[in-house]
């Protein structure tokens, strides 16, 4: 199928050639009157002077037609232009060219880049759509692009109203997910920081604490275990350290406890339905001799 | 409203602002086109945008402010979870003066070490790896930005200008954390030597009888090893808290809190970190 397209900016580049060419040949014009208002009038110059002034005047038309097609051409690029806008109304292809020379077989080759662009863009996006917190940035350029489209065009289709809904809905979900994370994430470096630095203090301080206590030993000429401050904290990490470990083994008692009452609870349960089942078919003496489906069977009759 | 919903109010807002910020800039971008151009005005969308930042922005101003008030001197602000996050990722910055020490004075015994071999020292293949991808990724984004301005004219291009430099920005500060991995990093096990005094050679024996329970993570009964962007981690399996998975398309990411660390991990299944998991639910409760 044929295709009709204006290689607009090389064209404009042609008609700016061309109004250049117009006035060079202006001032050609001039110099060839000049030339012949020079030569004096003579019987052998008088041909001569006839035929500069005509052709001066050749130049001059020339001239002026030259401009005026300039300028038409220009008309006619930007009537194309505007032209071509309102039929598409998506993008105009402006044909670049590296070629000043204005080559019009790189016409088509300007289209062909235009929508190679768009596949690199839509495939880098893809890629970007995969990673977590960039996705959300590729979500919100889709919503752009899918608005941007719905409002150039006259009446929004019911494709492209659902496109917009699922990319708010893409939105929403990756916004959760990095909410959430980044949540994770808060939550476990606070805990951590909060405690390896709380360690670290407590550390200094009982390094502290034990040059103090090395210096207070050496003054009073005792080794530190024999002084006072020193046998106290020693009782008081003990006294702790028992503590700890009769909590662990009630949690210890406690946990076993639990797990022999569920236990025995199962076996209760189990015990009760087998009875149960034995009551409702066989003379036992909690049914006192009747098995209990038959009561239940005069019931049913009875409601028919 | 108790302090934790106060403070997931607070990173949630946090994380809306950023995003709605990008979508405000990428709006921008997008009207100042479609006023060159002559295209349908879509100010009112950049408005909600903005109005969205704003509003997300006041959000965490307010939580703040709300949290500093209540928690006095235990507060814990925005720089001090900034500088927590970047202790994660170059823990030889912010590292205690003792664990730089205590790691320049390993024994060359200790350095014969499996735990000291696979762990401490020499390259992460993975993170070279990893590097190399967002690096090809960083490239191209920062290319489609240089071309845009340069090298093409179109309808579109202050918007990709726009959306490509926010993700050319985002995907800077990625590069930089994942060449931070590059060189393997045991400072997070030398903090933790520092705080409970435990001796390398423990750790290391420890390690040897240690099993893979998947990529680049082991256990015993009473160590995790765990290895992360470069980093090394020895997590005692009494002092585990919680662990987190969180999907977000194909990628898992792996949040574990340990009293003393925080470790997060991602994968692109999340197989290994159930059975993690299960793992150190079922020998923490034993």
């Amino acid at each position: 199928m044929a295709s009709f397209k204006i290689h607009t900016k090389a064209l404009k580049n042609e008609c700016e050639t061309m109004s250049e060419e117009a006035q060079t040949l202006s001032k050609y014009v001039e110099e060839i009157d000049q030339i012949a208002a020079q030569i004096s009038l003579d019987r052998s110059t008088a041909s001569v002077k006839k035929t500069l002034q005509s052709i001066s005047k050749d130049v001059r038309t020339e001239s002026a037609n030259l401009a005026l097609f300039s300028s038409k051409l220009n008309e006619v690029i930007v009537q194309y232009e505007n032209a071509e806008k309102n039929i598409t109304k998506e993008s105009i292809v402006q044909n670049t060219t590296d070629d000043k020379s204005g080559d019009e077989g790189t016409a088509g080759s300007g289209d062909e880049t235009q929508s190679e662009d768009n596949e690199t863009n839509e495939m880098i996006w893809t890629i970007l759509g995969f990673i977590p917190g960039l996705n959300c940035a590729a979500d919100i350029r889709q919503i752009w692009k899918d608005f941007q489209k719905i409002l150039d065009g006259d009446k929004p289709t019911v494709g492209e109203i659902m496109g917009i809904l699922m990319d708010f809905a893409f939105l929403a979900m990756d916004f959760i997910a990095l909410a959430s994370l980044a949540k994770n994430i808060a939550k476990g470096i606070k805990a951590a920081k909060v405690a390896s630095t709380a360690a670290k203090e407590a550390t200094k301080k009982a390094a502290k604490a034990a040059k103090t206590a090395t210096k207070a030993a050496s003054k009073t000429g005792g080794t530190v275990a024999k002084t006072k401050a020193a046998q106290k904290a020693v009782k008081t990490a003990k006294k702790a350290e028992n503590t700890a470990k009769k909590a662990e083994a009630a949690k210890e008692a406690a946990k076993a406890a639990k797990k022999e009452a569920a236990k025995n609870a199962v076996k209760e349960t189990a015990k009760k339905t087998a009875e149960n089942v034995v009551d409702k078919y066989a003379p036992t003496e909690r049914n006192h001799g009747i098995p209990n489906k038959i009561p239940e069977d005069a019931r049913d009759q009875m409601i028919g | 409203m108790n302090d934790e919903k106060l403070e997931d109010i607070k990173v949630v807002s946090t994380v809306s602002f950023v995003i709605m910020l990008a979508g405000t800039i990428m709006g921008v971008g997008a009207e100042a086109d479609n006023i060159r151009t002559g295209k349908v005005s879509l100010w009112w969308l950049v408005l909600i945008f903005g109005i969205l930042t704003v509003i997300s922005f006041a959000v965490v101003v307010i939580s703040s402010r709300i949290l500093k008030k209540r928690q006095g001197q235990s507060y814990f602000s925005t720089m001090m979870y900034i500088e927590a996050i970047l202790e994660m990722f170059f823990p030889s910055l912010l590292g205690s003066r003792s664990a730089k020490l205590k790691k320049i004075n390993v024994s060359d015994k200790n350095k014969k070490s499996k735990l000291w071999k696979d762990m401490c020292v020499g390259c992460d293949i993975d993170n070279i790896i990893s590097f190399i991808l967002w690096f090809v990724l960083w490239s191209v984004c920062v290319w489609m930005v240089i071309k845009y301005i340069f090298f093409v004219d179109g309808d579109d291009n202050i918007f990709n200008i726009a959306s490509f430099s926010v993700v050319s920005i985002a995907l800077t500060i990625v590069l930089i954390c994942v060449a931070s991995g590059i060189k393997k990093n045991p400072m997070p096990i030398f903090e933790y030597m520092d705080i409970s005094k435990v001796k390398f050679k423990e750790l290391a024996k420890h390690y040897d009888m240690a099993d893979k329970v998947t990529h680049k993570i082991w256990m015993d009964y009473k160590y995790v090893f765990i290895q992360s962007n470069g980093k090394a981690y020895c997590i005692p399996v009494e002092d585990y808290i919680d662990m987190t998975i969180t999907f977000s398309r194909f990628r898992f990411v792996m949040v574990l809190t340990s009293t003393y660390d925080c470790v997060v991990k991602s994968s692109f299944s999340p197989a290994g970190f159930q059975k993690l998991k299960t793992m150190l639910e079922t020998f923490h409760n034993k």
